[in-house]
């Protein structure tokens, strides 16, 4: 790994590090600033999040540039639609519907445009946020791919719980606030979901 | 509780999202259930995978507000474009003169004029409507063939004396 890359994934880091210094109330004023106007809070807010807002994306559609573009288009409307977040829900979860609305926009253009919904993006070489030696990246990268080709074969339903209760760690109340469904759905659906990924997962001969 | 029953709360099981007697009832049915138990163990596992999933995102603070400013220029370069357009000479020209058609079309279509009086007019109205009334060809104001007049008419002295020598006799 270069210098360069090394560097620009310690500042990637420091800003993961941010996310968690993050508490309630400075969110609180800098959504209240968004909604002044203020782009330099608005740019504040998309360091504070682009980590996960990417990474759902990413676990969604599984290609980083469709990833890139649904996490940029979900921050633009962010701030389009900021007036009419009222601090009613977690600024979160607002955004997590966001980005998950985005990307199922991305996942019905694919449709419509008939491609292959299962394209491995090997555009983007998958980058540890620990330090591992090569072959270890190799297999992890492998994995990843096969994880991935398992996710996409998947309901989309079950994808987006999967995201966002492994990858992202929501409780089963963020989760159904996201998802805008009950506790009790968002409970049966995790459990189908981790069936199905189970049975795709000894189907692809993991 | 039956293994059906059981086996649907191992997703809530692993998340430590059961009440209590419910974890200990799924405790005591894991520890002799092999299927749970494998089905628990590729839950785990399986839950690691999807974490290992995360990477550090690409920088999108510089885009994102590139984005932002763009749209909002679009917005006011579409209205300092429209005000520019709009006071162009011709379109000044073009507006004033289609203004002035349309309240000239305006006025033509819901004006009605209020008839005044006019001296002149109504004296030949006069004479020509005296005129028509005393022409039978041209008059159509209906006179009766027989009326009370005609019972009471004056027909002449010479005609009366004659009338009274008759009756007399």
């Amino acid at each position: 790994m270069s210098v360069t890359s090394l560097s620009a994934d310690m500042e990637t880091y420091s800003e993961i590090v941010q996310v968690e210094e993050f508490d309630s109330q400075q969110e609180r004023e800098l959504i209240l600033r968004c909604q002044e106007r203020d782009t330099a809070a608005m740019g504040t807010l998309v360091v504070q999040y682009q980590h996960w807002v990417y990474n759902i994306a990413f676990g969604l559609l599984g290609h980083h540039e469709d990833a890139q573009d649904a996490a940029q288009d979900a921050f633009l409307s962010v701030w389009q639609n900021i007036d009419n977040f009222q601090f009613r829900s977690r600024f979160s979860t607002w955004l997590y519907r966001i980005v998950r609305n985005k990307c199922l926009n991305v996942i019905d253009q694919r449709k419509r445009r008939k491609t292959d919904p299962m394209e491995i993006d090997d555009s983007q070489p998958w980058v540890p946020l620990d330090n591992v030696t090569p072959e270890q990246e190799t297999l992890r990268t492998e994995q990843n791919e096969i994880l991935h080709a398992a996710l996409d074969r998947l309901k989309e339903s079950y994808r987006t719980i999967l995201i966002l209760r492994e990858l992202r760690e929501l409780s089963y109340e963020e989760i159904a606030e996201v998802l805008n469904c009950t506790l009790g759905r968002v409970k049966s659906r995790l459990h189908e979901a981790r069936k199905a990924l189970r049975a795709e997962l000894e189907r692809i001969d993991w | 509780m039956k293994h059906h029953r059981i086996q649907k709360h191992l997703s809530a099981y692993l998340d430590n999202e059961l009440t209590s007697v419910l974890q200990k009832q799924m405790d005591d049915h894991i520890r002799v259930c092999q299927e749970c138990k494998d089905m628990l163990a590729d839950f785990k596992v399986n839950r690691e995978l999807i974490a290992e999933l995360e990477q550090p995102a690409p920088s999108m603070k510089d885009a994102v507000l590139a984005k932002i400013r763009e749209t909002e220029n679009v917005g006011d370069n579409f209205i300092s474009t429209l005000r520019r357009w709009i006071f162009r000479p011709i379109t000044v020209g073009a507006t004033a003169f289609s203004t002035v058609c349309l309240v000239v079309a305006l006025y033509y279509f819901t004006y009605s004029p209020v008839p005044q009086y006019d001296e002149l007019v109504d004296f030949y109205f006069g004479v020509h409507t005296e005129e028509v009334a005393n022409n039978p060809l041209k008059s159509n104001v209906v006179t009766p063939l027989s009326s009370p007049e005609t019972d009471t008419e004056d027909f002449g002295e010479e005609t009366e004396t004659l009338l009274d020598l008759y009756f007399e006799d």
